[in-house]
């Protein structure tokens, strides 16, 4: 379970998150959208600590953190808990594909050697890139180099998953063959997942509920069958009526 | 007089030996310009508060004159106010004169190096839960010195070539070497083409290692 209460975070003196709140069930697959400038990435960076809250509480499983008292402690537990996938898919540059996947239970975990080698392999097969084990990131196309970065998101062996854009930077025909694997992973590793994208119509198959974000609130949240034809929510009405114009 | 050839060709039996006073020289003023440039680099990058301002005004200072009145400071003027100064070796003071004055140059490089590592990096480091020193240790100092290095092989042989200073102070290098040996046999054009061709070889030797080095750190990134 994972719980959020009254999460603020600003940037400067710009406030871009006014105090969200919202409860997870444990391997429930979520979706924020909103327009852009709503807050959705800073949202999602949040909750990893990536963009520090100013103010709220954050609950994941056993591990409660209150963002105005954390300690340095804290924010390792809490990056442990939560594994992210990025928009630019940042991969270890430096690292081999297998590298990539190896170094979050190696170096961070402390997992043997030994079993960590084995599950990277484990992970480079449901991910299809054991072939490229040992190519650099920048010898991989934009899918192939965000497929490595679902992979390591697995390695860290947080419950919590959370994906900003991850399909923004690939060829249209790519991005349903990725939501695919995210599904496919997030079943069978039973992780949470908080997605962000603006791939609407794809993303509304694979997750339990979308969160609509505007200006730093939610506005409205429901199943994806509430948000796309019961919510009579104005604003959010407008957003998708744009969205259908730009698709 | 002209250039005679025979002649040339004993030089080399005369200064070559001074070489490895001269590598010497490099190399230890390198390493610890070296050791100095990462401490002073990491201390800027990440604003280490109260020793920032110090660490500008040293940089500034041994980048903004010249390389012989910084060794004739150190040599001829600290031995005035500090009388025990002036029993230290004078290879020694030479050695720390190059270091402290590469040092300033190669922290810029390094700094530089650690700035151009994309923030997507650090947070991805973060994100999996990654300390500080596991950051640099696993993602970024190994990034920057791919960056940093066609930077840090300059510095030695601009090292190596500085050395030379050395004459004016009386360390016997191999610029001091040659001119003794030009001074004793009356011929100096010889000499001097001996020398010169010497230091371009070393520089030839060191260009063609920095791109056998940068073309393998290359080939993980295209």
């Amino acid at each position: 379970m994972i719980n959020i209460k009254n999460l603020h975070c600003q940037y400067g003196d710009l406030k871009v998150l006014h105090g969200i709140g919202t409860t997870i069930k444990k391997g429930e697959k979520v979706a924020v959208i909103g327009p852009s400038g709503a807050g959705k990435s800073t949202f999602i960076k949040a909750l990893n600590y990536l963009v520090p809250p100013t103010q709220g509480i954050l609950e994941i499983e056993d591990l409660k953190v209150d963002f105005e008292t954390i300690t340095p402690k804290e924010i390792q537990k809490l990056r442990r808990k939560s594994a992210m996938v990025f928009q630019q898919h940042e991969l270890f540059l430096n690292k081999t594909v297998f590298d990539n996947i190896l170094i979050p239970m190696t170096v961070v975990q402390n997992i043997p050697k030994d079993k960590a080698v084995e599950e990277a392999n484990e992970i480079l097969e449901k991910v299809d890139l054991i072939d490229k084990k040992d190519k650099y990131p920048l010898m991989l196309s934009g899918g192939e180099q965000q497929r490595v970065g679902i992979g390591r998101a697995i390695a860290v062996h947080a419950p919590l998953l959370l994906m900003d854009e991850p399909t923004s930077s690939l060829d249209p025909e790519l991005v349903g063959e990725l939501l695919s694997l995210i599904q496919l992973m997030i079943e069978e590793e039973q992780k949470t997942l908080i997605i962000v994208s603006h791939a609407l119509n794809l993303v509304k198959e694979i997750v339990d509920r979308i969160i609509f974000l505007y200006e730093g609130n939610i506005l409205a949240e429901g199943t994806p069958e509430y948000i796309f034809n019961g919510s009579r929510d104005p604003t959010l009405k407008k957003f998708l009526y744009s969205l259908s114009l730009a698709n | 007089m002209g250039f005679k050839f025979n002649f040339f060709l004993t030089v080399f039996p005369e200064i070559l030996p001074f070489l490895k006073i001269t590598l010497f020289l490099a190399i230890t003023a390198y390493l610890l310009a070296l050791v100095l440039a990462i401490i002073i680099s990491v201390c800027r990058t990440f604003k280490i508060k109260g020793i920032n301002k110090f660490l500008d005004l040293y940089i500034s200072l041994f980048r903004s004159t010249p390389i012989v009145t910084q060794l004739f400071f150190i040599y001829f003027g600290i031995p005035q106010i500090i009388p025990a100064f002036g029993m230290i070796d004078e290879m020694i003071i030479l050695i720390i004169v190059l270091a402290l004055n590469e040092a300033a140059y190669m922290a810029e490089v390094i700094r530089g190096a650690f700035l151009s590592i994309p923030r997507g990096q650090y947070d991805a480091a973060k994100s999996i839960g990654m300390t500080t020193r596991e950051t640099l240790q696993h993602i970024v100092i190994p990034q920057a010195i791919r960056i940093a290095l066609p930077g840090l092989v300059n510095s030695i042989i601009s090292l190596t070539k500085g050395t030379s200073i050395g004459y004016t102070i009386g360390v016997l290098e191999m610029l001091t070497a040659s001119q003794l040996y030009g001074a004793r046999t009356y011929r100096t054009i010889e000499v001097y083409v001996a020398v010169l061709l010497i230091y371009w070889a070393i520089v030839l030797i060191m260009t063609r290692f920095q791109s056998g080095v940068e073309n393998r750190l290359n080939r993980r990134y295209s």
